[in-house]
C-alpha cells in the first residue's frame, strides 16, 4: 500500500427543518466514489455535494439521495407489490458525506432545495465550508 | 434499549480485497442477536454477501469491495413489535433489549417500517472500520421489514435483503427512485401528474430526451430506436402499457421519481423501481463508475512481451476506461513494414479479460490537408483477447489473418510507473500525467489517427498511429524528454521488423530510422500542441484526450 494513502473528509451535517449546518468533520484515509455524470448545472434539482478549487472549478461532485429524510420508503414482502413512500414527520437529524481531501480542494458546498418540502425547485447552495476549516474540525 | 443492552464482540473482514484505504468498505452490523446466536448472525451476514455478489454489477466489481462484519450481541433476540400500529396491524407486543433498539412500526405508521438507532449503528461502524463507506444492519427477526436512510436496515425474512440492495442504490450510489408515485398507482393520490422541475441530479432519471446528451447514452440498447421509448398517454395516472422491448432494454421510459409524466427512467423495470428486479443498465453503469476508483488500477499504459525486452520492437498501448479497452498494437506486417492494428475490447468475464475484433485501417496520409475522417476505412482482420493476471502482467491472445498466437505481456517500464484509475478526475484539464490516448481537437474532427502517450517521470514514449502517403497504416514513435515545463521533445522514428507472426520473434531484426522530430507542448492536462516534422513536412495539430467512457481515465 502506498505510504501516502488517499485522504477524504467525512463531514457530518445536522439539519433542523430547512436549516443545514456542518457539525463536524474528520480526515480518513479512504477513497471516494466517482460521480457518474457531469457536474451539476444551475437549475438542477436534488441534493449534491461539490468540492471546488481556489479558482472555483468543480473538482468533485456527488449526488445525495434525500439526506434530510423528508420521506421514508415502505416495502412489501410480496416483491412485485409497489414500494411506497410516506412523509417523515421527523424534521431534524444528521447525515454524513465523504468528499476527497486533495491539496487543491478549497471549499465544500452542499446543494439542495431551499424548502425540503419542495424538492422539484432548483437547488441552491445550502452550506459552504472551507476545506481548511474542515480539516481542523473533529467529528461531533 | 441501547448500547447498554449488548456488546461489541468482535470484528471480521469477511471479504478482503486489500487495504481499506483503497477499497469500498461495506460494514455489516447485527441487532437482536444474543451471544448464543452469533453463528446465525454469521450465516445471515454471509447471505447478504452472497446476495450482493449475485446482484449485477457487483460480481464484476467484487475486487473493489471489502466487507466487514461487526459482531454485536444484544441482550434479547429480535426487535420491538408493538401490539398495535397505525396501519391497523397487530403485533406480538415483544419488547426486545437490543443494542441498536430496532423496532417495527417505527413512528407508529406501518408495521413493516423497521428502523434502528442509525446514528449509533453508523458510529459503531466508523469506530470499528474508519474507512466505512456504507453500513447496513441485519435485524434478527423473521418478520418482514426494513428501511433506508443513513443505514439500511432489514430483517431476516425471505426477500428482505432486497431492501438493503435498493437502499444501497440510494445511499451509496445516489440513485433515484424510479417508481412514478408515492403511495401507489391505484391510490388516486394527487400531485404526481407532471414533473415540472429542472433536470434531476441523480444519474438514473432525467427530463432530457436528447439521445446525444442523455445521461445514460453510452448504455442505450439502440442507437436508432426512437426516444422516448414509451410515453404516458394519460398523465393523471401511471402508464399501464407493457414493455415493448425485452426486460433488459435500456431506453427512455416516461414515469419516474414519483411522477407520472415529464421525467424518465432508463428501463421498464429496475431494482430502483421494484424490489427483486435486477439493476437496470443505467444503474449498473452508475454503480460501476462509482466503484471504479476502488478497483485495482486500470490496465492503461504501454505493454510489451514478457520477459521485458525479449521482443523489443513491438508493443501494445492500452487505453482503459470503465469496462472498455481501446488497444493499439504496433507491430509489423508480413513484409516487415510497420503495421498497427486496433481493437475495442469489452470486458468479457470477471474483471480481467477483454475481447474484441482486431482491425487494420487505411486512411488519408498523415500530412493530408484537410484530413478527412470519412476516408478512414477499418477492415476486420481477426480478434484479440487481453487477460491481465496482475497489475503488471497478462497475456495477449490473437488471431490475425488466420494465424493464432498467444504472448505473455508485461508493462514496459522506463521510469516511475504511474497508477491509472478510471473516473478519478472529472476535469481532465487538471491532470498532470499525460498517459492516455489522444486525438485531434476538437474531439472527433480527425477520427482515424491518434497518439498513445506513456508518461513515466519526465519521459514520454509516444506512438503515433497514422497513415503513410499511400494510405496504408503507419506508426512512428518517439522518446520525448521534458525540455521545459509541460513541454517534451525528441526524435521521431520509423521502424521495421519481423512480421508479427514470426516465431521466434527476434529483436535483432528491428531497424529504426529517424524520419524527423516531435514536440508536445501541453497547455493543460487535456490540451496540447502536437508539432512534428516528418521527412521534411512540418505540421502542428491541437490534440485532446480521447474519452470513450466519460469522464475518462487519468494516471498519477
Amino acid at each position: 500500500m502506498a505510504s501516502n494513502p488517499p485522504q477524504a473528509l467525512r463531514v457530518t451535517f445536522g439539519y433542523q427543518g430547512s436549516q443545514v449546518r456542518v457539525l463536524g468533520s474528520e480526515r480518513v484515509a479512504m477513497l471516494v466514489p466517482a460521480p457518474a455524470g457531469d457536474a451539476p448545472a444551475a437549475g438542477q434539482t436534488g441534493y449534491w455535494l461539490e468540492v471546488r478549487d481556489a479558482a472555483g472549478r468543480v473538482m468533485y461532485h456527488r449526488p445525495l439521495q434525500d439526506p434530510l429524510q423528508t420521506s421514508v420508503e415502505v416495502f412489501a414482502p410480496e416483491q412485485h407489490l409497489p414500494i411506497t413512500r410516506m412523509s417523515n414527520p421527523v424534521r431534524e437529524g444528521r447525515f454524513t458525506a465523504i468528499v476527497p481531501d486533495t491539496p487543491d480542494a478549497e471549499v465544500v458546498e452542499l446543494y439542495g432545495p431551499a424548502d425540503p418540502g419542495r424538492p422539484d425547485e432548483p437547488s441552491q447552495a445550502l452550506v459552504r465550508a472551507d476545506v481548511a476549516r474542515l480539516r481542523r474540525m473533529k467529528p461531533p | 434499549m441501547s448500547a447498554a443492552d449488548g456488546t461489541i464482540a468482535g470484528r471480521q473482514k469477511i471479504v478482503d480485497h486489500g487495504p481499506d484505504a483503497a477499497r469500498y468498505n461495506i460494514v455489516i452490523l447485527g441487532d437482536g442477536y444474543r451471544a448464543a446466536e452469533m453463528a446465525k448472525y454469521h450465516t445471515d451476514a454471509q447471505a447478504f454477501v452472497d446476495a450482493l455478489h449475485q446482484a449485477a454489477p457487483f460480481g464484476d466489481l467484487w475486487c473493489a469491495l471489502n466487507v466487514h462484519r461487526i459482531d454485536v450481541t444484544s441482550t434479547d433476540s429480535g426487535a420491538d413489535d408493538p401490539v398495535t400500529c397505525g396501519d391497523g396491524s397487530a403485533g406480538s407486543g415483544a419488547v426486545a433489549r437490543t443494542y441498536f433498539d430496532s423496532t417495527f412500526c417505527s413512528g407508529n405508521a406501518i408495521r413493516r417500517l423497521l428502523t434502528c438507532d442509525s446514528t449509533s449503528a453508523r458510529n459503531v461502524a466508523q469506530s470499528q472500520v474508519p474507512a466505512t463507506h456504507v453500513a447496513i444492519v441485519i435485524v434478527n427477526s423473521p418478520l418482514y421489514g426494513g428501511s433506508g436512510g443513513a443505514v439500511a436496515t432489514f430483517s431476516t425474512a425471505p426477500g428482505a435483503v432486497e431492501i438493503a440492495l435498493h437502499e444501497m442504490g440510494h445511499t451509496a450510489f445516489g440513485l433515484a427512485d424510479e417508481y412514478p408515485y408515492y403511495v401507489g398507482c391505484a391510490s388516486g393520490e394527487p400531485g404526481h401528474d407532471v414533473y415540472t422541475g429542472g433536470e434531476p441530479v441523480e444519474p438514473n432519471v432525467t427530463r432530457n430526451t436528447n439521445r446525444t446528451t442523455l445521461k445514460w447514452r453510452t448504455v442505450l440498447s439502440s442507437a436508432t430506436d426512437p426516444l422516448p421509448t414509451t410515453a404516458n398517454a394519460n398523465c393523471a395516472q401511471c402508464d399501464p402499457q407493457a414493455n415493448p422491448h425485452p426486460p433488459d432494454y435500456v431506453g427512455l421510459y416516461e414515469g419516474a421519481r414519483y411522477m407520472h409524466c415529464g421525467v424518465y427512467r432508463p428501463a421498464y423495470d429496475c431494482r430502483m423501481r421494484t424490489l427483486g428486479m435486477p439493476f437496470c443498465g443505467a444503474c449498473r453503469r452508475a454503480i460501476r463508475v462509482a466503484l471504479a476508483p476502488f478497483l485495482p488500477a486500470a490496465w492503461q499504459g504501454l505493454w510489451w512481451k514478457s520477459p521485458a525486452g525479449s521482443e523489443s520492437g513491438w508493443g501494445l498501448n492500452v487505453a482503459h476506461q470503465e469496462d472498455v479497452i481501446f488497444a493499439t498494437w504496433f507491430t509489423y506486417d508480413a513484409t516487415g513494414k510497420a503495421w498497427w492494428l486496433s481493437m475495442t475490447a469489452a470486458l468479457a468475464g470477471g474483471g480481467n479479460t477483454f475481447s474484441g475484433a482486431l482491425y487494420a485501417t487505411h486512411g488519408p496520409a498523415f500530412n493530408a490537408v484537410p484530413f478527412n475522417p470519412a476516408l478512414v476505412v477499418p477492415t476486420a482482420v481477426g480478434n484479440g483477447t487481453l487477460t491481465f493476471t496482475d497489475a503488471a502482467n497478462g497475456t495477449f491472445a490473437y488471431t490475425v489473418n488466420g494465424i493464432t498466437q498467444t504472448k505473455a505481456i508485461t508493462r514496459q517500464v522506463f521510469g516511475p510507473l504511474p497508477t491509472c484509475r478510471f473516473g478519478m478526475q472529472q476535469d481532465l484539464s487538471l491532470a498532470t500525467n499525460y498517459q492516455d490516448l489522444w486525438w485531434r481537437s476538437p474531439a472527433g474532427s480527425e477520427s482515424g489517427w491518434g497518439l498513445n502517450i506513456a508518461h513515466q517521470g519526465d519521459t514520454l514514449f509516444v506512438t503515433w498511429f497514422t497513415y503513410d502517403v499511400d494510405g496504408s497504416p503507419m506508426w512512428l514513435s518517439a522518446t520525448a524528454q521534458k525540455s521545459a515545463p509541460k513541454t517534451y521533445g525528441g526524435a521521431l522514428y520509423r521502424t521495421s521488423g519481423p512480421a508479427f507472426s514470426a516465431n521466434p520473434w527476434s529483436p535483432a531484426g528491428v531497424t529504426i530510422t529517424q524520419v524527423g522530430s516531435v514536440t508536445l507542448a501541453f497547455a493543460d492536462g487535456n490540451s496540447a500542441a502536437f508539432a512534428y516534422t516528418v521527412n521534411g513536412i512540418s505540421q502542428t495539430k491541437p490534440i485532446t484526450r480521447q474519452v470513450f467512457r466519460p469522464p475518462g481515465t487519468v494516471c498519477a
